[in-house]
């Protein structure tokens, strides 16, 4: 079966997405060295869409809700819990869940549907054809520098959201309440290579889930205009699922032995 | 002289509809061929069958003595960079230029760089008698005629072994016609590329056309 024939159903559906993601690299191996300079610019163009253009979303979203995490705590359980847990929750907030969550919501609003309305585009305009009528490998030229593109520029937002959120909602709170007791360097002392590795493998995985589930939805449209909003739709839906579903798996394996030494 | 593009008994059949049914012919360098009789659909179809894009329902196709059935698809994409392709509606990557689409072959497989690539391509567009600026708009906003020429230059900016043509004059005026018969005689005199056309009715190709193929078996 070809990487770009697509299946539904509990198990065809993940293998899909698989399929996808390795094809791209496969493309990449098969088709090592062609347009070198093309893909570039695809992958910068893709870069410059997601995490360029996208920066003011996250960095307003990053302080806001940094702020209002911080003040919270800071607020309503300062009474009662030492100041130094309270850094450290609003900090593990943030870092571990806040950071690559809701940067994941983001990049699959603008970058992901965006995705899935050009593929269903160029499958409704069988331009599929036509890069095979000119030998370009579609799964090099088309998949692999979103496949890239998506997760680099996921993973840049997503240190950008946690450092933000971090430091503007530090600063947030020490308008509100003047004699915060700690500073900012408090802080990131707190942050550890496990944190910023759980990040890093996060953002990764979820570009390449958004990228793959976007693609998929795209490729499934066959016949009408009309399939194209469904198809966004979807991918929207199928993308936050499978991205929720695996920050919990991810959580598990990356902090699993937080729990225990708790327990 | 060896067949460059053979079919033995080529049928295809999708959704119950025969596009083509028991086709046989066989075209060798220097020659042109006409397969007339089929509908826009199943001229597509059939260009899409003879190179690999799409599997036969029944018989065999082979390119450069090669059986298509029997290649992988890297091995046919690579097959498929020697063949001019052009299909009846042509289709282009919509957020690029007519001009960066037609030279998006050159590009990607490493022929030439884009401005040496974009020159070689207004000197071709003249030779075909169109005006290379014309060439600057995005596919959606360019008139058909336009877009016909953009196909075929795409196709042959390549230099291919081999051209399979559906319908090229659709959407033509004359003089843009006569040049583009022009062209295809000089392709297939003076460089030995055999030319299959494929088209619904016989008119205007008497002047290049060697054999002539109906095909009947289309519903």
């Amino acid at each position: 079966m070809s990487a770009l024939q697509v299946q539904n159903g509990l198990i065809g559906y993940p293998l899909s997405l698989l399929r996808i993601v390795c094809s791209a690299f496969v493309g990449l191996i098969t088709d090592f060295g062609k347009g070198t300079r093309l893909i570039l610019g695809i992958i910068l163009k893709q870069v410059y869409f997601t995490a360029v253009q996208g920066l003011l979303v996250v960095s307003l979203t990053a302080v806001l809700v940094g702020g209002v995490i911080q003040l919270e705590n800071m607020a309503w359980l300062a009474q009662w819990v030492e100041r130094g847990y309270l850094i450290r929750m609003s900090l593990f907030a943030i870092f571990r869940e806040l950071a690559p969550l809701l940067t994941m919501l983001i990049v699959v609003g603008r970058s992901g549907t965006a995705i899935s309305t050009e593929i269903s585009s160029i499958k409704l305009n069988r331009e599929l054809d036509l890069y095979e009528s000119m030998g370009i490998n579609p799964r090099y030229f088309l998949l692999f520098p979103r496949i890239i593109g998506v997760p680099l520029s996921l993973l840049c937002l997503t240190f950008w959201f946690a450092l933000l959120g971090t430091a503007g909602g530090y600063y947030i709170l020490s308008l509100a309440l003047p004699n915060v007791g700690f500073n900012l360097e408090d802080m990131f002392s707190a942050v550890n290579v496990q944190d910023v590795a759980a990040l890093s493998v996060k953002s990764i995985v979820f570009g390449m889930i958004i990228t793959s589930v976007s693609c998929v939805q795209g490729l499934q449209v066959r016949s009408s205009v009309t399939e194209i909003p469904r198809a966004v739709t979807k991918a929207f839906v199928n993308s936050v699922i499978a991205c929720i579903f695996a920050e919990a798996v991810l959580t598990i394996l990356f902090f699993a032995d937080l729990g225990a030494k708790a327990g | 002289m060896s067949s460059c593009v053979e079919a033995k008994n080529l049928t295809y059949k999708s959704d119950g509809h025969v596009d083509f049914q028991d086709l046989s012919f066989d075209l060798c360098g220097g020659k042109c061929l006409l397969v007339s009789g089929l509908t826009l659909t199943g001229g597509d179809s059939l260009t899409r069958v003879l190179t690999g894009i799409w599997q036969a329902t029944s018989g065999k196709a082979f390119i450069f003595g090669k059986p298509l059935s029997d290649l992988s698809l890297g091995e046919s994409r690579e097959l498929r960079r020697n063949v001019g392709i052009s299909f009846s509606s042509p289709v282009f990557i919509s957020n690029m230029t007519l001009l960066r689409n037609i030279t998006l072959p050159l590009q990607y497989h490493n022929i030439l760089p884009l401005k040496e690539a974009e020159e070689y391509a207004g000197k071709l567009l003249t030779r075909l008698g169109c005006n290379p600026g014309q060439m600057m708009t995005l596919p959606a906003l360019a008139p058909p005629p336009v877009k016909v020429i953009a196909s075929l230059a795409r196709q042959i900016i390549i230099e291919p072994k081999l051209m399979i043509v559906s319908n090229p004059f659709s959407e033509l005026d004359r003089t843009m016609v006569r040049n583009i018969i022009g062209y295809f005689k000089e392709l297939k005199e003076e460089k030995n590329i055999p030319i299959l056309l494929i088209s619904e009715m016989r008119k205007s190709y008497e002047q290049i056309v060697d054999e002539h193929l109906w095909a009947n078996g289309s519903e």
